[in-house]
């Protein structure tokens, strides 16, 4: 086919059209327009303002390094973050119960003031036990919902991104498949490219239960756990 | 009687309580039970048992369910500091507004940082267990925290716990006569309960035995009133009664002399002159007492 920049235009403006109101509901609902993009190599890219930038940021706690999310990953089976914000009363009980030690008490991770004291996932001392529903089961107003075990398997905390820049693969270059070993869905396998065999994240099956971060030798770490958006 | 059977729930309560907020042994129903998270959370079976206790019995949740409540009442009991009346006054007037800064907290939404603070501070089940958990988290050696900010939050917590429990040593369950909107909301539901405490006039010497065991400072025996706004049912004044002068018996709300709604102040029955009981049973200017 010829190229035709009026065509294109078209078809920008199009696209624009049916987008614009997606993007407009999702900047509403999140109170900050901000969008995720999924990359060729697994990363995922934040745009905010139109603004792109990759958030591979961390921050060192206690010599160790933890991922710096851009959204909070909130305790499983909360249905979205508002209904989460609203039943949430902070009473920590899913933080004193949870066997994995990786609830703890939010501050600033919520953005904007949001969330303040209500659990929030790390994964420095365990990961989220795909059979475990210890929170659900002692939150008393029910903002962690307790399901049977299949749908709390299947309940997505997030998504896993990689950054091949730590990865030791990389930049040790070892034989390292500690995150596709331990992925307990299997979303993880390890795939030849560029001379090195890296992680590569399958979509539909990843949950975000953080089990390759947790188990990720990297410092920082180079697969990481980001929140979901809503 | 009444007081060792409120006495016995009460410590079963709060021994529940505590086991599952230090993490110990998962205990939901504890949490269940609380009124807060059953209206966040609308469970209507749990509302309405709560609620027909109290229009039953009175404000019987502080006393036997709240956690906060009955830390409070232990740390009152290893005190000789009488509790006076006239205590009351000072903030009296402060729950109505934490309730409605609640309830305005709430309607304005998740967006609206006010939500995260006056529902943390304001609601009993939460501050406590979250008061635990910070105990537990600081002096259980497990490294679940590490960041300097959330440290500052935890020991935040447990200096707010300290004061709670020396506050209520000194001056006897001030949270709930001060803060609590849930005190506030269920202890004007049992002004009209079927049952309340009730002064036998015929018996009361006015020995104020019952004003300084008091947990709430919520009796005035000079006028033989009892503050149901206040009341918990904790049933130290009638245990403490030498005379036999106070019965749990059915509310007299409409029968009675003495308007239950409002609050007799401090400031009317200091300004009345020591005279016979004819004059001081007349109602004078800026009287709260009002003829039935």
């Amino acid at each position: 086919m010829k190229h035709d920049p009026s065509r294109r235009r078209f078809l920008t403006a199009a696209a624009s059209m049916l987008v614009a109101p997606v993007v407009a509901k999702a900047g509403e609902v999140a109170r900050e327009v901000a969008d995720t993009v999924r990359l060729d190599d697994g990363t995922v890219q934040v745009i905010v303002h139109g603004g792109r930038f990759n958030k591979q940021i961390h921050t060192v706690i206690d010599g160790q390094p933890s991922a710096d999310r851009y959204f909070a990953i909130m305790p499983p089976c909360t249905i979205n973050r508002e209904r989460f914000h609203q039943l949430c009363i902070a009473c920590h009980q899913c933080i004193a119960h949870c066997p994995e030690h990786i609830l703890k008490p939010a501050t600033t991770e919520y953005k904007n003031g949001k969330g303040l004291l209500q659990p929030t996932m790390s994964f420095e001392r365990g990961y989220c036990r795909p059979s475990c529903r210890r929170c659900a089961e002692v939150c008393p107003t029910g903002a962690i919902q307790l399901v049977d075990v299949a749908r709390k398997r299947a309940d997505r905390l997030g998504w896993a991104n990689f950054n091949s820049q730590t990865c030791v693969t990389v930049t040790q270059d070892v034989d390292c498949d500690a995150c596709g070993r331990h992925c307990p869905h299997g979303a993880i396998q390890m795939i030849e490219k560029g001379g090195h065999k890296v992680p590569t994240i399958d979509v539909k099956l990843c949950t975000g239960c953080g089990a390759c971060e947790f188990y990720c030798p990297a410092r920082p770490k180079a697969i990481c756990i980001e929140g979901l958006m809503y | 009687m009444l007081r060792n059977l409120r006495r016995l729930l009460a410590i079963l309560s709060l021994t529940a309580s505590i086991v599952t907020c230090l993490g110990l042994l998962p205990i939901p129903f504890i949490g269940k039970l609380q009124l807060v998270p059953a209206l966040i959370g609308l469970d209507v079976t749990m509302l309405v048992i709560i609620l027909a206790a109290t229009c039953l019995f009175g404000n019987i949740y502080c006393s036997i369910i709240c956690p906060t409540g009955i830390l409070q009442d232990i740390a009152t009991h290893f005190t000789h500091n009488p509790r006076h009346y006239h205590q009351a006054r000072t903030g009296y007037y402060i729950r109505p507004w934490v309730l409605a800064a609640s309830v305005g907290a709430f309607l304005m939404g998740t967006g609206f940082v006010g939500w995260y603070v006056m529902q943390p501070l304001a609601d009993p089940w939460s501050l406590f267990s979250r008061c635990l958990n910070a105990v537990r988290t600081l002096f259980a050696s497990t490294d679940e925290i590490t960041e300097t900010w959330q440290i500052a939050v935890l020991w935040a917590h447990f200096a707010v716990l300290l004061i709670i429990v020396v506050a209520s040593w000194r001056w006897g369950r001030v949270f709930c006569s001060r803060v609590c909107p849930i005190g506030f909301v269920l202890g004007h539901i049992s002004i009209f309960s079927l049952f309340e405490i009730r002064f036998d006039a015929s018996r009361c010497t006015a020995c104020h035995e019952c004003e300084r065991k008091c947990k709430c400072s919520c009796m005035k025996p000079s006028i033989q009133f009892v503050d149901d706004a206040r009341c918990v049912r904790c049933f130290n004044c009638i245990a403490n009664c030498k005379q036999g002068a106070l019965r749990y018996y059915y509310n007299d709300y409409y029968t009675s002399k003495i308007n239950k709604l409002r609050y007799p102040t401090h400031r009317v029955w200091e300004r009345r002159p020591k005279t016979d009981a004819a004059s001081a049973a007349a109602p004078q200017e800026g009287d709260d007492r009002h003829e039935a």
